[in-house]
Formats: structure tokens, sequence, C-alpha cells
């Protein structure tokens, strides 16, 4: 593994954790106690990890991101679950989504790599995934499912508009 | 080592997905106030159910036994009855004293075999001597429409021999509630729902729907259980008597609890019986 990619989604985790716990954290829309919207860019850190990272990393990765957050957001486990699910189910997800040409080793599957055609349904079902789960984790009980889906969907909808706008503000390859 | 490593980095994923989710949700369960309320409260339901479950079983499984001590229970309360009394009163200067002293008590007994479609009918209870059953005691029907089931002839340790009310060599006294008249209850092997009550004085006054009752006359039963209720009466040709045939109150295809009779005076009677016939 190249040092620089190392170097590289270090700083993008580091980044990125910051930019959320101290802008995006302060985002949530309240009425009368009850959060329905909440912005989260972190998966963009799992999102954007080299392909043929092993899957045991990408995990692993996961859970000490979301433990970050988690820390942040004073709710222990919670982040931490849903980042581990959706780094585990993202290597099922590329194979679905794996171009006709293959994917290059050592590459991160990003707009600037693959296209937009690529990258946006790739995001979306994992931001979709992890918004799900993380809800589901937050609210604990299907008696509230609706509660579950609704924020879900409105969270869904304003963080895939940042984790597209990052593509097109940096454009990253790795 | 280096397989082990590739082993690990290839199979590894998923392993490590869910020891790491477990962790989570103990995190979350632990340190979150709210998720850890809806865990507890769920958990007591899912356990509350299964206790439950758990409970109902048992009960279902004790179910005979507690049928057993509940039949117990009813021999007890049916030894306070008035019927199982005997009224000692004196009068004494127009002061009424009574006194009641204990005549019957009842030891609760299931069937454990019975027949009633032959010409000598007979039914095995588990009870025998141990639980205190001697032969000639008898046997009433835990049936709250009352009827009684017949007299003990056999006895071993645990089990006892009931000669049935449809038994040819039935005779157990019995009496009209209306007015009081006597006859004795025997039995035709024709009907196991019905019974005849001979010997009945031909002047006595008869109705049908009359119910027939156990009476004084007998030791073996206390007085005024219902018996069977008076279908049709006749006269044999050259005969003083009627010829009552009831039907049974209770149906002795069905028996499955009864109670036997002790009368604790039985044997004060019987030998006073006895002096008096030998003089």
């Amino acid at each position: 593994m190249n040092s620089s990619i190392v170097i590289r989604n270090g700083f993008r985790f580091i980044s990125l954790v910051l930019v959320q716990v101290l802008i995006f954290k302060g985002f949530d829309a309240d009425s009368n106690g009850f959060t329905y919207l909440s912005i989260f860019i972190y998966p963009i850190f799992i999102l954007l990890l080299p392909i043929r990272t092993p899957t045991v990393l990408v995990v692993l990765l996961g859970f000490i991101l979301g433990c970050v957050v988690d820390i942040f957001y004073d709710s222990p486990g919670v982040h931490a679950g849903a980042s581990v699910f959706t780094a585990f189910i993202r290597s099922t997800v590329l194979n679905f989504l794996e171009p006709r040409g293959g994917f290059e080793v050592n590459a991160s599957p990003t707009k600037g790599n693959y296209g937009i055609n690529f990258f946006f349904p790739y995001a979306a079902t994992l931001m979709f995934i992890h918004l799900l789960v993380y809800f589901s984790l937050e609210i604990f009980t299907p008696v509230f499912f609706d509660e579950i889906f609704l924020r879900t969907i409105f969270s869904f909808f304003v963080s895939m508009f940042f984790v597209i706008l990052y593509q097109y503000l940096f454009n990253p390859k790795v | 080592m280096r397989s082990l490593v590739l082993f690990i980095v290839q199979y590894g994923g998923i392993g490590l997905f869910f020891l790491l989710e477990a962790i989570c949700l103990y995190l979350v369960v632990n340190y979150n106030q709210q998720q850890r309320e809806i865990w507890i409260n769920s958990s007591n339901i899912l356990s509350g159910n299964v206790l439950n479950l758990r409970s109902d079983f048992s009960q279902y499984y004790n179910l005979s036994e507690f049928a057993d001590s509940l039949a117990a229970d009813n021999a007890r309360l049916k030894a306070k009855l008035n019927n199982a009394q005997f009224v000692q009163t004196i009068l004494q200067d127009s002061v009424k004293d009574i006194e009641k002293q204990q005549q019957y008590t009842y030891i609760a007994a299931r069937v454990v075999n019975s027949s009633i479609h032959l010409h000598n009918n007979t039914f095995t209870i588990d009870r025998g001597s141990r639980h205190g059953i001697r032969p000639h005691m008898g046997v009433l029907d835990a049936n709250p429409n009352g009827g009684i089931v017949g007299i003990v002839t056999n006895v071993s340790e645990n089990y006892s021999v009931i000669m049935a009310l449809l038994h040819r060599e039935i005779r157990v006294p019995a009496e009209i509630k209306r007015n009081h008249y006597h006859g004795f209850l025997t039995w035709q092997p024709s009907n196991p729902q019905t019974i005849d009550l001979i010997d009945v004085p031909k002047h006595a006054d008869i109705r049908r729907r009359d119910t027939i009752q156990t009476s004084t006359h007998s030791a073996l039963f206390p007085e005024g259980i219902p018996v069977a209720v008076v279908d049709s009466f006749w006269q044999e040709p050259g005969s003083n008597f009627y010829t009552i045939n009831a039907a049974l109150v209770n149906d002795l295809a069905n028996v499955k609890y009864v109670y036997v009779v002790n009368n604790l005076m039985k044997g004060e009677i019987v030998n006073l019986e006895e002096a008096a016939t030998s003089e």
C-alpha cells in the first residue's frame, strides 16, 4: 500500500470528523426537542477508501471513525454501529456496481475515477443504509418505524447534497 | 503465519463485522439512557412472556394434581354440611341444646376404570385401604347435580372396586323426596341411564318428576342426596308395591371423580342391629 494513500486518507479522516463535529453537529434541525434532520458527511471517509482495501480493514476503520464521532456526539456505539455496518456492506455494493472494465488496483471509488453515473448510486446506496442503521440504533424501537423512516429520508437528501458537493469541490482521485 | 494473515484478510471481515456490531450494541445499550430503557423494557416483556409460557405449561402439567387437591378440599367441605352431622339435640326444660357431631367424612377419589354396559357393572378408583376406604362404604358422584355411584366391595392397598348402581345385586334404600315413602333402588340390565325403585307401598302418592333421594334408612349415604327423577311407575300384578322407573340425575358414563362416604357411626348402628336380631 502506497504511503501517500495512507496519508491522504488519514488527513481526510481528521478533516471530515472535524467538519462533522464542529460544523454539522450544530446544524441539527430541532423542533420541540425532536430532531428530524441531521447532516452526516463523515461516511465519505468509508466511501472513498481504496477499492481493494480488505473488508477487515474497512470494518475496523469504520469502527474507529464511528467511535471518534460518537465521542463528540456523546452517543457511545450509535455512530460506530452504523459505520461498521456501512463499512461491511461497502464491498457488496461495490461488487454490484463494478464497471464493465473492472476496478483499478489502489484506485478509490470517486466521481473523478469512474464518473458521476457510478458515484451517485454508490454513494446514495451506502448513505441511505448508513442513515437507516443510524436512526434505527438511535430510536431503537420498531414501534416508531415511521419516525426512523422519515428522519432517514430527510437526512438522506441533505447529506447526499454535501457528499456530492464534496466530489465537485475537491474532485479526489484517491 | 502468512496463511493465517491471508485467511484473516480474506474471511475476517464478516467475523470482525459481527464482533464490532456486538460491541456497538453493547455500548448503545449500556451508555445511552433512552436506548437502555427501551432495551430493559423490551427484554422484560420478552422474559415476561417466556416466563408466562413456562408457568402456563407447568400449570397445565400440574392440572391433575390441582384437580386432586380441589377434590380433597371438596370432600373436606362436604363433611361440614348439615347432612354429614349427627344432631344430638336434647330438650331440657325447654332449653334447646343443639349439639352436632361429625357423622360422615368423605374421601375424594378418581375413577380409573369403569363399565356401564355389562350386567354387573363396577368402577375402580385410585384410593384404597391406605386412604381409609373399607368395604361397604357408599360412593357419591362428584357431579354438582348429586347422584350416587355405588358401594365399595373390594379394597386393596391403593385401589378399590365399587359395585355400581348399575349392578344386578345392588339394593340401596331410598325415598321419595316429597313424602318420604321408602323403597329400594335396584337395577335391571337394560338402560344405564335409568334405575328402579321397588317395594314402595301402593298407597304412596307418587307423581312423575318426583325426586328420589337417599334416605336415613341407609347407613351408607348421608340423607337427601338426589339420585333419580321418577319417570314411570306401575304395580306388578298381584303385588302390593309400586315399581318406579326413574332417570338417574348423573350420567355414570362420564364419572371422573367420586367421594367415598365414611360413616363414623356405622359400626355402632350395625352392632346394635346385630345384637337386636340375635336376641
